[in-house]
């Protein structure tokens, strides 16, 4: 229907034309005093080649058309006016490809970069951390931290660029959920003893069916949360309800108005205070990750009080 | 003495690496000609080797290959990142352990005991100045009189066991329960030394836990 509609608008102007042409005639008969039956022999003889004219036309309007639906931008076999447009269109087609093409190899350069970077700096802070190790001092614990806390924001930032290949990089497993808490605790030990905190594991020896080294990630975020934002003394709790993990603090929370935003990339809540190390990729990590393992994530909190993130597990829980 | 070989490019961390393991009385070598690592390692004769995976010529995989043709020893592996999977991938390759850059030397040493079966933790029992302590039945016993002590309390005797007659700050107690999945802090540290000291008293009047002010805890005679 819409066709038919646009090949009446085609031929629109054509007929105006001709229509035009036979009133011009027509203007003339009766200017010259000739007969009236000449308008009409007129018509009879023209008829025709309007008619092919106005099928010349559509013929070429569809012609164009399909080609166009095609991206076909070749201009051999058009009009001359048809071939200005085309050529402008495969043009710009080119341009838009050789951009893209661009990004692409600059976002692979950047990715290569940032890979072989990292294995760099790993070199000095290895160094930094044979060192402190070495030299017995109090104020040595102070620095630890700090290499902790530049090595985490480096691993945050090579799990941020690999993410984007999530698709081809997942390997399930029977991951041991309580093992594998208790791993990511001892690599935060540092941080955490230095607040004087307590951690409770209440995990049952239960496995869960999923790839581990993502989830690995995303535990060690979440305890990280947890130990960064606990008051000195506090207390972190991790339990199994149902189908739910849940990681629980008793720090200083995060505010309602922020709530809603957390796991927006770079977003850094008001209550973080200004000497703790805060990128806001956690969280925007943790949630993408979640997303594609299928695993529910949710935040409650209250501000001054504590915070509690429920993992929901999906899949079966197998106990051990 | 027990012959390590360390496989590892960057000189400071060689340096550091080899510094500990002397300490700790092993014969730690590192490598002289990057040609000839194979020769060198036959010629060693090491009943350990560290590698790293980052290597001036080809990377660690493909030394562990080359290595594991001459000789069995026990290699540790030292990884960039463990979400490439690299350690996994060395243990494939022939590697028995794997560690991540940056590790703590305490680590490292405990692995290599670990591997060399040479480990005092690993041993069930400790005995100090008449007490011995069973660390799989979690029991001390002093003159045929034993008491059994909770996993926490076991733990905190062991550390204070293995480094006798020398005060061990609080940290390092703590340090180490955590490593032993016990995640406490202070105060519950400072309970558990009470209660030890409680249990201890029912198997010989003398104090042996002494409280070393701003320093830590120390086990007397």
């Amino acid at each position: 229907m819409d066709k038919l509609i646009e090949a009446v608008k085609v031929s629109i102007p054509y007929i105006i034309t001709y229509l035009v042409l036979i009133l011009v005639f027509a203007f003339f008969v009766y200017l010259y005093n000739l007969k009236l039956a000449l308008i009409l022999a007129f018509i009879q003889f023209t008829w025709p080649f309007g008619v092919a004219i106005v099928l010349i036309a559509e013929y070429r309007y569809f012609y164009v058309r399909k080609k166009l639906q095609h991206h076909d931008y070749r201009q051999s076999d058009v009009f001359m006016y048809d071939q200005l447009y085309l050529k402008e269109l495969q043009s710009l087609k080119q341009k838009v490809n050789d951009e893209r093409n661009q990004e692409l190899l600059t976002q692979k350069e950047r990715e290569d970069y940032i890979r072989l970077w990292s294995h760099e700096i790993k070199t000095p802070l290895t160094r930094m951390k044979l060192m402190l190790d070495d030299d017995h001092q109090n104020s040595n614990n102070k620095l630890q931290k700090q290499v902790k806390i530049i090595q985490s924001q480096l691993d945050l930032l090579l799990t941020y660029e690999r993410i984007k290949s999530f698709n081809s990089d997942i390997h399930f497993k029977e991951v041991n959920l309580r093992e594998e808490c208790n791993h990511c605790l001892k690599n935060l030990m540092e941080m955490a003893i230095d607040k004087n905190l307590i951690v409770q594991n209440n995990l049952p020896n239960v496995t869960y069916l999923t790839d581990e080294k993502w989830l690995k990630i995303v535990i060690e975020q979440l305890l990280m949360n947890a130990i960064k934002y606990s008051n000195d003394n506090g207390q972190i709790k991790i339990e199994l309800q149902k189908n739910v993990l849940k990681i629980s603090d008793n720090g200083i929370g995060i505010y309602a108005e922020d709530l809603p935003e957390i796991f927006k990339a770079g977003y850094i809540g008001k209550n973080t205070r200004q000497n703790e190390n805060a990128s806001g990729l956690g969280l925007y990590i943790v949630n993408q990750i979640c997303q594609k393992l299928n695993i529910g994530i949710n935040v409650q909190s209250v501000e001054n009080h504590g915070t509690t993130v429920n993992l929901s597990l999906v899949s079966k829980l197998i106990q051990k | 003495m027990t012959k390590i070989f360390v496989i590892e490019d960057d000189k400071a961390i060689t340096g550091e690496i080899i510094q500990t393991l002397n300490k700790w009385n092993y014969n730690a070598k590192t490598v002289s000609d990057w040609q000839n690592i194979q020769t060198e390692v036959s010629k060693f004769q090491p009943d350990l080797i560290t590698m790293d995976i980052s290597l001036p010529t080809f990377d660690g995989f493909y030394w562990i290959e080359q290595i594991r043709q001459i000789t069995n020893a026990p290699i540790i592996f030292l990884t960039a990142q463990s979400i490439n999977n690299d350690g996994v991938r060395a243990l494939a390759a022939g590697a028995n352990d794997f560690i991540e850059k940056p590790f703590a030397m305490d680590y490292l040493i405990a692995k290599i005991q670990l591997l060399l079966k040479e480990n005092p933790a690993s041993s069930t029992s400790i005995t100090v100045d008449d007490f011995q302590l069973n660390s799989l039945t979690n029991t001390v016993k002093h003159k045929d009189t034993s008491i059994r002590l909770t996993p926490t309390e076991a733990i905190i005797l062991k550390i204070l066991f293995r480094s006798p007659h020398e005060v061990v700050s609080k940290k390092k107690f703590i340090k180490f329960l955590w490593e032993n999945d016990q995640f406490i802090n202070e105060n519950i540290l400072e309970v558990n030394i009470s209660r030890l000291r409680q249990k201890l008293s029912q198997l010989d009047d003398r104090k042996h836990i002494m409280t070393i002010r701003g320093k830590g805890y120390q086990w007397i005679n």
